[in-house]
């Protein structure tokens, strides 16, 4: 009976000791098996980028809509956000909206993922330099995070390392120039160890080349806030500071005049094709691109069934203005109000090539069919049809939707391969032309600078002439506007040149009602350009800083909301 | 489980005293060979001598071992036995010869003379004994003038000298306390109703074989006092789901009972109600302490047969039937709906300006209402098309082969069981079949027991499955958007394709559409040893296996269509889970009496590992819809997806019981469970629980109401349970935060609006993108549920009529809810529109209170007229009382809010119906929405502004959960006839029925007649705003956009759930076919049902999706029950 009474506590213990209860999940990672290896940095590097939010995707960074919010374009769907920031209608709580820029920019979801990989990449046993090497292209993303941050909302909460759940709530918004100088700081740093450029087909990694625009662009933004004397929405009242403006002018140009002099950099012959598929990896268009993001079709392909025209099955969530098509000079180089050449009743032709590179208008060969977006002949393309997903200014997205004889995979998917472009040379030229328009110098170099951009291949418009700092500062804005539109960065214009208030208050217009020969595609306007929806609202003691979004307020009262929010 | 403690304590020290064993120089095995090929000749044979009894005894072992050896137990115990006979042989025969020995034999029967078995016959001199076997007999060697004890739980015992007979009859008669005498199966244990201070109502097998249910969540509806079970649909294979003990505890955990069959953590569904002899539902803090972190939601015990000493006996119990839906949801014909139709259409375009019917809007033309009206055209009945598609015919058989035998020191019992139950749906396709095979063995021998019980379950389910339309589900939500107007089948016979593109004829779509085929293959296994090791303290090892493998094959066609369209492309998905769990169980039990103090105590030590493994595999694009193997299809479009996850739960537990003279009663429970789930540091927790009672018909001072209320006992409970299915009901909550919560994880990003995961493209290679998504979470802890619980039990004028009132009161306190996290923490496994980042937290705390009655009496007359009546009422409320100033979404129609059931409504208020006067003179302050008519509702306006707004809404007190249940059993019987039956109902509910029964035509729906009777006519009666709904539209929203209290019904019923005709064989008949029982009977399921619900509509008042879901059943049966 022994035995039975062994044998039972035998099984007992045998059982009791092996009574494990920290468990690590398998169908995920946890961080005590994770990062190692230099494959699984590559992940955590991957998901940096993921998470950046560079992209251009409806819902994966939505930079493109970002010009829904401008004179650019507009957004007719009342289910993204894009629809009511103009309107002034927003709140900080609206929530459930797709193209909700609040939601998409400001949580750390990429910087938590940035300060993640920075604490956990010395555990990897790797070659030195290229752990370097990752190492300054994920602070570089966090720098691009946090400018981002800043020109939409000024101070905000500067977080650089891993958080446990509840630290967030213990920190509070920094100043402006705070993050600011964080940023530049990262930057300076990461300028010196970015390779001048990666290897291969796409322009997806950091370079020293896109940390140096990134630094620019900042600072030229800086520049703006300061000589505008706009708050940083946190602690300063702001005040125009006409030497804190100069100094960031002249650091902008500084690092502008350091991407061109690295000489790696030009102008594709080809604007149209920069923003096709086909052309993606050529030589001429991998001259242009500083970074970009790329895809890959089919498995993670790029959907641009929110840009493209309904007939080829898209629903025209960023439909360009009427402001923005006559923004467009006529190839004589001229403004459409100064070109007496210029006819109202064909206002498309003889215009700045870039028009019809950029914008789908009445008229245009367009997929085997005259576009027609002014009559009911038009069928659902019509401005005015009940089909929801129509155009509602008429205008379509030219820009990156390649003619279908131009896709390289079936129209009818979902998805393409095409890269949305992050930044490109011209940006660098016009950033240098306008810290030296601002600062008054060399202005006629500025305008050699303007004049590459305006007269590249296929563009070819008249040059303009060096003359003085207020006429060459709306040459440059002019060329800046029409070179970058629908490109994302529309907004953050308006906001350091201080005009949303101007423009951004009033009616939108679309075109103008008439017909459209089916065979010749020559239009007859008959009426006046039609108003697109309901009137523009900006505050500009408000708008030029997005809300905080509400859940953030009441989780973490210690963040303080923007003024007048 | 009864019977097994019984031996225990009362047996098992009588056979351990001594050990008589002869003979045992003999070979064993040479003895069982020649016994073998001498089993006839020793047969006939009278016992004329020890040695033959001992061979025929012990062939009787070999050949009970050889038909059940099913485990390694039972093997292991056949080989000890023979070997410990050698080590025993000694010269004990002396014991016997050293009197004047007699071998008596007899039979113990009771007071109808039905033979009882497990009676103990006590030798009071040599303090040695036997047990009756199942048909009563036993015998003994015994010397003259010797005192037997013959006792047996819930009889009163007897004494009988021993006199020159060797052959005696006993009968034993039903002790005073008579049920109260009974015995409950408890948590690792058994206790006497009298004596119990826990909360706890008991079916038993009397209860559940009057009810040739399929499925053991069924046989328990209306039984128990606080147990809701709602049949949310007549499907075969699918059980009811929900299912709780006094109340839903959680919003978001699980708050289903756990449910332990013979000691071992299952599921109800995966057993053969045949094979359930018992069932324990423990609803207190007192009863379920011992489950500690699992039983916050109550437990359920179910014990199965274990076999019988005596012959092998044979019961076969076996039903066939027919079912068919108990209602069906009733749409207008082709006429009526074609009719409305016309003037909806007519009516919507209305305007103040425009107040005139213009006949020109009509859809239908004049010609095609007549034809429709006098049947020229013929109307589509979708609906009876669907469930017409199958006969709904249903079979079970079940046979139970059970026997057992005694002799001396050992005892064996064994019980083998096999059913199958087959039911063909009503719906094409559909159909169910189970298969059961349980067996339980047991060996006692000394001081030693083991038990093995292993039963396996496998059943499968047929339904059919749309690539278009979706699963069984959605094709019969489908129906509800088919128009009458609409032929099934074009005039050529081939599919017609309906007027809703994308449901594309659901009728088809069930007929031809594809199948889903889950099937389960279970395996519960309790093997346990158990050791007495001195006195009364015995230990005993547990190992339980709970396997569960599951597949599920889809496949879904791709069809072609007159028109030459196709639907498709087919689909292939292949799907598996194995769920596992391993239970280990220590357990040390003690009882001690001392003149009047009675203790019983347990100690005991439990563990379980449970692991989840899935894999599932889609492949589209087969050449054709014969066969879905996967390797046949597109291997470009195929998606493969695993799931793992494991836990462990250890717990520690015990229990003291003391009483004095069966009079004044304490327990004391408590178990401390450390669990995987959380975080190491802090992932135990200690739940305890004390139970008062005081049976003050024991009492002197009791005697002069001993006759009105000859037993009463007060009880009180109040303790602690907790609830560790961490956020199981919680949508958004994944594996990682519901099993790992304490661990970093690393993992992919989800990117919500895009709907896959997030990577990067480098080069034209795309890698995944692995990052942070989960901050280890350290202060999760379990829900908490603290149980007061105050009980009379008591008998009423006669043993036979007896009562229990409980109050109850069930606080559950560290609610789970999702704590949301600012995002500047940016830990989270989604992004994208609509994504709140949260976490599961301990942060609210609601009650469930309630009274619960129950009633039992049961009468036999001389004159052969026996009844029997056993009834159950129970009230409960239930009201968050924080939600930790979390503002919890509104799912649908209901909100959780603070004050307020869960899940309770959250409506707009109906403020009865616009009238033409407002309508055309409508004022500024009118809160009259855009696009409304006269005889639209109107909405109150509950804050005044003068405009309708989400704030108009108002919280209900109703909610889907029933606040009042109630339970009948009857059955009377007059000599062998009898009728039995079960009365079911629930009342103080509420159904939301917008879509399909008030919206009319709106969102594409079809119409029920009874909607176009109850809502505003403007042609027929336009003066009538007082009907019950407002008036019938195509085009107006209001009624989807602004739900309101106008489309909140009360679904009170009341059913006859049961009821059944038997034949029992008088005994006399019985004895001459040599058998011991035999009923023959019909019975009829679901047949009657009083509801609040309009009878006109055809929704059955239990089903949780009033007009999409499968309704219940109405199943005619006609069964036999025998067993020889």
């Amino acid at each position: 009976m022994k035995k039975i009474i062994s044998i039972i506590s035998l099984c007992s213990l045998i059982a009791a000791s092996c009574s494990k209860m920290d468990l690590a999940p398998q169908d995920a990672y946890s961080s005590q098996t994770f990062f190692t290896t230099q494959s699984e940095a590559m992940t955590s590097l991957s998901a940096c980028y993921a998470l950046a939010n560079m992209g251009g995707q409806f819902e994966g960074g939505n930079n493109y809509f970002l010009d829904d919010i401008t004179d650019n374009a507009y957004c007719g769907f009342t289910n993204q956000l894009a629809f009511f920031i103009p309107l002034g209608t927003v709140t900080s709580s609206l929530t459930g909206k797709y193209a909700d820029f609040y939601r998409t920019y400001f949580p750390y979801t990429g910087i938590a993922a940035d300060n993640f990989f920075l604490a956990s990449i010395d555990k990897v046993q790797m070659d030195a330099s290229l752990k370097e090497r990752w190492k300054a292209e994920v602070r570089f993303l966090r720098a691009f995070d946090y400018a981002r941050k800043y020109m939409f909302w000024g101070g905000v909460p500067l977080v650089t390392k891993p958080l446990d759940s509840g630290e967030e709530t213990t920190i509070p918004r920094s100043s402006g120039d705070s993050i600011v100088q964080f940023c530049l700081d990262e930057l300076t740093d990461v300028i010196g160890i970015l390779p001048n450029s990666t290897d291969g087909d796409d322009a997806a990694r950091a370079t020293k080349g896109a940390a140096l625009l990134l630094k620019a662009r900042l600072e030229l933004f800086c520049a703006g806030i300061k000589a505008n004397g706009m708050s940083d929405g946190v602690t300063e009242k702001g005040s125009t500071d006409a030497s804190a403006a100069a100094k960031y002018y002249t650091a902008a140009a500084a690092d502008a005049q350091t991407i061109i002099a690295m000489n790696q950099y030009r102008l594709s012959p080809d604007y149209e094709g920069l923003f096709w598929e086909k052309n993606q990896g050529s030589a001429d268009r991998q001259g242009e691109v500083i970074l970009e993001v790329a895809y890959s079709y089919p498995k993670y392909g790029s959907d641009l069934s929110a840009l493209y025209t309904l007939n080829e099955g898209g629903w025209n969530s960023e439909s360009p203005t009427q402001d923005i098509v006559d923004e467009y000079e006529t190839k004589n180089g001229k403004t459409i109000k100064n070109d007496p050449t210029y006819n109202a009743g064909n206002p498309y032709a003889n215009r700045d090539p870039r028009l019809s590179y950029s914008v789908i208008y009445p008229g245009m060969w367009w997929n085997d069919r005259y576009f027609n977006s002014i009559s009911t002949a038009g069928g659902d393309e019509y401005y005015n049809s009940s089909n929801g997903n129509r155009s509602k200014t008429g205008y379509c997205m030219r820009k990156y939707c390649a003619p279908l004889a131009d896709l390289l995979h079936d129209p009818g998917s979902d998805v393409q391969g095409l890269n949305f472009i992050v930044m490109r040379y011209p940006e660098v030229l016009l950033t240098r032309a306008e810290a030296l328009i601002e600062l008054n110098q060399n202005l006629g170099e500025a305008a050699t600078l303007i004049n590459q951009v305006r007269q590249r291949p296929g563009v070819n418009l008249p040059p303009i002439i060096a003359s003085d700092q207020v006429t060459m500062r709306s040459q440059v804005r002019h060329e800046r506007r029409v070179e970058l539109a629908f490109e994302g960065l529309r907004w953050y214009d308006m906001k350091r040149w201080k005009i949303a208030e101007t423009k951004m208050n009033g009616n939108v217009y679309g075109v103008r009602p008439g017909t459209v020969n089916t065979t010749t595609g020559a239009i007859t306007l008959t009426g006046n350009n039609i108003t697109v929806g309901d009137v523009r609202v900006f505050k500009a003691d408000r708008d030029y800083y997005f809300p905080i979004p509400q859940v953030d307020i009441d989780l973490t009262p210690i963040v303080k909301q923007n003024p007048n929010w | 489980m009864i019977k097994q403690q019984y031996y225990e304590k009362e047996l098992m020290p009588l056979y351990a005293e001594k050990h008589k064993l002869c003979d045992e120089k003999i070979s064993y095995l040479n003895k069982t060979l020649e016994c073998m090929l001498n089993l006839s000749r020793i047969k006939k044979k009278p016992y004329s001598n020890k040695v033959n009894r001992i061979l025929v005894d012990r062939f009787r072992i070999l050949k009970y071992s050889s038909l059940y050896c099913m485990g390694i137990l039972g093997v292991l115990c056949a080989c000890i036995y023979p070997s410990q006979l050698h080590a025993q042989n000694s010269g004990q025969e002396h014991v016997l010869n050293s009197g004047v020995l007699v071998h008596i034999t007899g039979v113990v029967n009771d007071a109808a003379n039905k033979p009882l078995e497990d009676v103990s016959i006590v030798n009071q001199r040599t303090r040695k004994g036997t047990i009756t076997d199942g048909n009563g007999a036993f015998s003994l060697d015994v010397e003259k003038g010797d005192v037997l004890i013959v006792s047996r739980v819930g009889y009163a015992s007897q004494n009988i000298t021993i006199n020159d007979e060797t052959n005696y009859t006993i009968q034993l008669t039903r002790s005073v306390d008579d049920k109260l005498g009974d015995v409950v199966v408890v948590a690792f244990g058994n206790k006497q109703k009298k004596t119990l201070v826990e909360s706890i109502s008991v079916v038993d097998e009397s209860v559940l074989k009057n009810r040739p249910v399929n499925n053991a969540i069924s046989a328990l509806q209306g039984q128990v006092p606080g147990l809701n079970i709602v049949s949310s649909s007549g499907q075969p294979g699918v059980s009811p789901t929900t299912f709780t003990i006094r109340g839903a505890g959680s919003i978001n955990s699980s708050t289903s009972p756990l449910v332990i069959i013979d000691g071992i953590q299952s599921t109800l569904s995966l057993i053969d109600p045949n094979d359930i002899e018992s069932i324990s539902v423990l609803k207190d803090a007192s009863a379920s302490s011992l489950y500690g972190a699992r039983a916050a939601n109550g437990v359920i015990l179910v014990t199965t047969k274990k076999g019988k000493l005596g012959k092998i006996s044979v019961a076969y119990n076996g039903y066939v039937g027919w079912q068919n839906p108990t209602d069906l949801f009733k749409e207008a014909n082709a006429y009526d709906y074609a009719n409305a139709f016309n003037e909806a259409t007519m009516y919507d375009v209305l305007t103040p300006s425009s107040l005139n019917f213009d006949s020109s809007k009509i859809v239908f033309p004049i010609e095609k209402l007549n034809g429709w009206k006098n049947g020229t055209i013929g109307s589509s009945d979708w609906r009876k098309t669907l469930f017409d598609g199958n006969n709904g015919f249903t079979q079970s058989h079940y046979i139970n082969l059970s026997g057992g035998m005694t002799h001396e020191d050992l005892t064996m019992r064994n019980s083998l069981s096999f059913g199958y139950l087959q039911q063909n749906g009503n719906v094409v396709n559909t159909d169910y079949k189970r298969y059961s095979i349980r067996t339980s063995n047991q060996i006692k021998w000394k001081r030693l027991e083991t038990n093995l019980s292993i039963g396996l379950i496998s059943d499968r389910r047929n339904e059919p499955s749309s690539k278009i339309v979706g699963d069984f589900g959605s094709i019969i939500s489908a129906i509800n958007r088919q128009r009458p107007v609409d032929s099934i089948r074009l005039s050529d016979g081939s599919w017609n394709i309906t007027s809703t593109n994308d449901t594309r004829n659901p009728v088809r779509q069930a007929t031809e559409g594809g199948y889903y085929n889950p099937s389960n293959n279970n395996i519960l296994v309790n093997a346990n040893i158990a050791y007495n090791i001195w006195d009364n303290l015995t230990l005993k090892y547990t190992l339980g296996a709970n396997y569960t493998f599951n597949n599920a094959s889809t496949f879904q066609n791709q069809l072609a269509w007159y028109n030459g369209t196709t639907t498709g492309p087919n689909t292939s998905t292949m799907a598996n889970y194995l769920d596992r769990e391993m239970t280990q169980q220590v357990l040390l039990s003690y009882n001690k009496t001392i003149k009047r103090h009675h203790f019983d105590a347990i100690a005991g030590w439990e563990k379980i590992v449970h692991n989840y493994k899935s894999t599932s595999a889609t492949v589209s694009n087969f050449v054709n819809n014969s066969s879905g193997s996967l390797g046949l299809g597109d291997p470009n479009n195929q998606t493969n997806t695993s799931v793992y996850y494991k836990y462990v739960l250890n717990g520690v537990f015990g229990r003291l019981n003391y009483d004095y003279d069966k009079k004044y009663l304490v327990e004391f429970n408590f178990r401390r469970d450390a669990s995987s789930r959380l975080t190491p540091s802090n992932n135990t927790d200690f739940f305890p629980s004390t139970a008062i009672g005081w049976r003050l018909s024991e009492e002197s001072f009791w005697n002069g109401l001993k006759h009105v209320l000859p037993e009463f006992k007060l009880r009180a409970s109040y303790g602690t349970l907790g609830n560790q299915d961490v956020a199981s009901n919680a949508t958004i909550v994944n594996n990682n935060y519901k099993y790992y919560s304490y661990n970093s994880i690393i993992a992919p990003v989800y990117a919500n609006g895009l709907g896959y995961n997030l990577a990067s493209v480098f080069d034209g290679t795309i890698y995944s993108a692995y990052t942070l998504v989960q901050n280890p979470n350290n202060i999760l802890r379990w829900e908490r549920t603290t149980v007061t619980d105050v009980a009379i039990d008591g008998a009423l004028f006669s043993p036979n009529l007896t009562f229990t009132i409980d109050y109850f009161n069930k606080r559950t306190n560290r609610l789970f809810l999702m704590q949301q996290v600012s995002d500047v923490n940016g830990v989270t496994p989604t992004v994208g529109v609509n994504v709140t980042t949260a976490f599961p937290a301990n942060l609210g705390s609601m009650y469930n209170r309630g009274l619960e009655f129950s009633v039992g009496y049961s009468h036999n007359n001389t004159n052969g007229f026996g009844y029997s009546l056993n009834a159950n009422y129970t009230y409960m409320t239930n009201k968050i009382t924080d939600l930790g100033g979390q503002n919890v979404v509104q799912i649908g129609q209901t909100k959780n809010t603070v004050g307020y059931p869960v899940n309770a409504y959250y409506l707009y208020v109906n403020d009865g119906l616009l009238t033409k006067d407002e309508f055309v003179n409508q004022k500024s302050q009118d809160p009259i929405l855009s696009g409304q008519k006269w005889g639209d509702q109107r909405i109150k306006d509950i804050v005044v502004d003068g405009k309708i707004t989400a704030a108009d809404q108002v919280m209900l007190n109703k909610s889907g959960a029933p606040k009042q249940l109630f339970g009948l059993n009857f059955d009377f019987h007059y000599k062998a006839v009898g009728i039995a039956g079960m009365l079911q109902g629930a009342a103080d509910y509420y159904k939301y029925l917008g879509a399909s029964v008030g919206y009319g035509f709106n969102s594409g729906y079809s119409i029920t007649d009874w909607t176009i009777q109850n809502s505003y006519n403007p042609l027929i009666n336009p003066d009538n705003y007082n009907t019950k709904l407002s008036r019938v539209s195509i085009s107006n929203t209001i009624n989807t956009t602004y739900p309101s209290t106008m489309y909140l019904f009360n679904s009170s019923y009341f059913r006859l759930k049961n009821l059944q005709v038997y034949y029992d064989l008088p005994a006399t008949y019985l004895q001459k076919i040599h058998m011991k029982n035999l009923r023959i009977y019909a019975s009829g399921q679901n047949l009657f049902t009083w509801s609040k619900l309009p009878k006109a509509l055809g929704i059955d008042p239990e089903v949780s999706s009033a007009t999409a879901g499968y309704p219940l059943v109405k199943i005619y049966t006609v069964g036999l029950n025998v067993s020889f």
